[in-house]
């Protein structure tokens, strides 16, 4: 930085022009260290992901407006292909902030909770939980650089140890309103993620999770894959990539894309689902941290539940209705156009979202 | 004339058992040949040695045999006067009756038996004869109620099972049931969907939606305030059920 103040401040540089040149190189020199400085920390912890093999058990919380839960849980990470979680305890009931529910409240949860025609037997639940589930983690160069777009990158020591790592702090604060915040704690050494924050945009922390053992003895990881390999098994996903030539095969009719995206969004993926009763295809959008999914359904459309229709709102967007829904800070929008069942789920603000639906009906009404 | 001939029926002439005519033309023949007449008389010699040979029965065994035809006979007496008995075995005891006063005596009091036992039967009243009846029908009206409703043709299938049988395990019925069974076995596994079927509501499309961030600790699903705008005051839109998805998606998630 010094170097670059000095050459625009020398008296004896020949004329205006070559002052305006150097600084032009000065700022070149300069904001590629702001850029990538810290991009090439995000790009060694997920290096890390593909190296280094650890062992550990966590501790995850999320709050949402009716309090915390909190569950403790194995993790594996043999590789990237073999790496797995398994939820040990959970740890809390379920309970408004407001404070402790009545009776009549309880009831009525119990009643809902009941009738949730989509809920399956309790106790086969609870066995299912408690089974090694595998963890994709999704490290990819493009949303790296997408992050490094849209996001502010800040690589920072922190004071504190985290089961007697060392550690230092990537703190990734948004370019634009309504964004999330993230805190990646990772081991200095070797650039294991050891705990991980995320606030929401108004800065409230909504997610976290902490390992309190941790070990990267590949000896041990080993044994303990030795003792849990036949009870694991990769895991397929309920959807499938493919091309948007693929997708539109499978609709019979080109996919919709939005005109409008929310600042710095791009299509990521495109999936594809098959079922008896429809064809659905996912359209992936993301900044790099934050990701919206257009749904198009042709078919039977989805069948929203009784809890669904009690809460859902409807809204007339591009003069047409269009139903809302929220699941935790997520906002899902449904409606019809063109015999395609749409459905768009997204966590950043819906009034962003709102503008992205206006685009797609306008552009099937145009159809 | 044929000498064979003549010597296979040496013994029945022997014994004179031949037709008259028969007899003569053999006789006229021993008269011419020799050969035929020494036969005769080395059957004849034969004889008498097996009749110096054999010893008269003992007096006893005639009795004997007697007395178990007689008892034997006896036995069959009462079946005799039902006439239950073949027609040959009728004769022979008709035959033993002429001869055996005792036997004959024997009849006698059986068939005055049977007539005294006649005289002594009273005809049942009629009223027992009603009230069986009616108890009868009473029982079988009870064991219908009882007894659930056959369907018409269960009581037939024991007759037509045996047949079914025989028909199934013909080789041609056989092996067109084995390639039916195939066929809709290879049917069934063609047209089966691979992927597991789920409950397609808008729940199932949001655990696709957050089954991309779950696992991903570079994604954040948690852009926006949990109030929808910092001003108005905080409304807690989210339900039990909302809060208790979120949970199951995390835990479940990657499930097939």
């Amino acid at each position: 930085m010094q170097t670059h103040t000095s050459l625009i401040l020398r008296k004896d540089l020949p004329s205006k022009r070559n002052l305006i040149w150097s600084a032009a190189l000065a700022f070149l020199l300069w904001t590629p260290h702001i850029l990538f400085a810290d991009v090439s920390t995000l790009e060694r912890i997920v290096e890390a992901q593909h190296k280094v093999a650890y062992i550990g058990v966590r501790v995850r919380t999320s709050s949402s407006s009716r309090g915390i839960r909190t569950f403790e849980e194995y993790v594996i990470h043999k590789s990237e292909d073999a790496s797995y979680r398994k939820v040990v305890s959970v740890i809390g009931e379920r309970r408004s902030i407001n404070g402790q529910s009545n009776r009549d409240e309880r009831q009525n949860d119990n009643r809902r909770r009941e009738n949730n025609e989509n809920r399956r037997d309790r106790q086969e639940r609870n066995r299912e939980r408690n089974e090694w589930r595998q963890v994709r983690s999704l490290f990819s160069e493009k949303e790296i650089e997408l992050i490094a777009e849209n996001y502010n990158l800040e690589k920072s020591t922190s004071p504190e140890k985290i089961v007697n790592y060392e550690t230092d702090i990537l703190t990734i604060t948004p370019k634009f309103a309504g964004r999330p915040t993230k805190r990646i704690f990772f081991a200095r050494e070797n650039g294991i993620i050891l705990r991980v924050e995320d606030l929401d945009a108004e800065g409230v922390l909504r997610e976290m999770f902490v390992y309190n053992r941790i070990s990267f003895n590949e000896e041990a990881v080993n044994a303990k894959w030795k003792t849990i390999e036949k009870e694991v098994k990769p895991q397929q996903r309920r959807s499938f990539p493919i091309t948007l030539a693929e997708a539109e095969n499978m609709l019979k009719t080109k996919p919709v894309q939005p005109d409008h995206l929310p600042t710095g969004f791009q299509l990521q993926e495109v999936r594809g689902r098959k079922s008896k009763e429809n064809n659905s295809i996912l359209l992936e959008y993301t900044d790099g941290l934050v990701n919206f999914t257009l749904i198009e359904i042709t078919g039977k459309p989805p069948r929203p539940n009784n809890r669904s229709r009690r809460e859902e709102t409807s809204i007339q967007l591009g003069g047409m209705t269009v139903y809302k829904h929220r699941f935790g800070s997520t906002d899902a929008f449904r409606w019809s156009s063109a015999d395609i069942h749409f459905l768009l789920f997204s966590a950043i603000p819906a009034t962003e979202m709102e503008k992205v639906v206006e685009s797609i009906i306008q552009k099937t009404q145009k159809k | 004339m044929n000498h064979k001939r003549i010597q296979n029926e040496l013994s029945a002439y022997f014994d004179n058992e031949l037709s008259p005519n028969r007899h003569k033309e053999i006789e006229a023949h021993l008269r011419s040949c020799k050969e035929c007449a020494e036969m005769l008389s080395a059957f004849q010699k034969n004889r008498q040695m097996v009749a110096d040979l054999s010893h008269p029965a003992p007096s006893t065994l005639k009795d004997a045999v007697m007395a178990k035809i007689h008892t034997q006979f006896q036995d069959e007496l009462s079946a005799y006067i039902d006439n239950e008995l073949t027609p040959a075995m009728r004769n022979r005891i008709e035959a033993h009756l002429h001869t055996c006063s005792d036997s004959s005596d024997m009849l006698s009091a059986l068939r005055e038996n049977r007539e005294r036992i006649k005289r002594l039967e009273h005809p049942a009243p009629a009223s027992i004869h009603d009230a069986v009846m009616a108890k009868i029908h009473e029982q079988a009206a009870e064991t219908r109620i009882e007894e659930p409703a056959r369907t018409p043709w269960l009581p037939d299938m024991g007759k037509w099972i045996p047949d079914l049988g025989r028909w199934f395990f013909r080789p041609v019925t056989a092996g067109a049931t084995a390639v039916l069974t195939l066929a809709l076995i290879f049917g069934a596994l063609y047209f089966q969907p691979t992927t597991p079927q789920y409950d397609e509501t808008l729940d199932f499309y949001f655990g696709l939606h957050t089954e991309q961030l779950t696992d991903n600790p570079l994604k954040s699903n948690v852009g926006g305030p949990l109030s929808q705008t910092a001003t108005e005051e905080p409304q807690f839109t989210e339900t039990v059920d909302d809060a208790e998805l979120l949970l199951d998606l995390y835990l479940e998630n990657g499930e097939d």
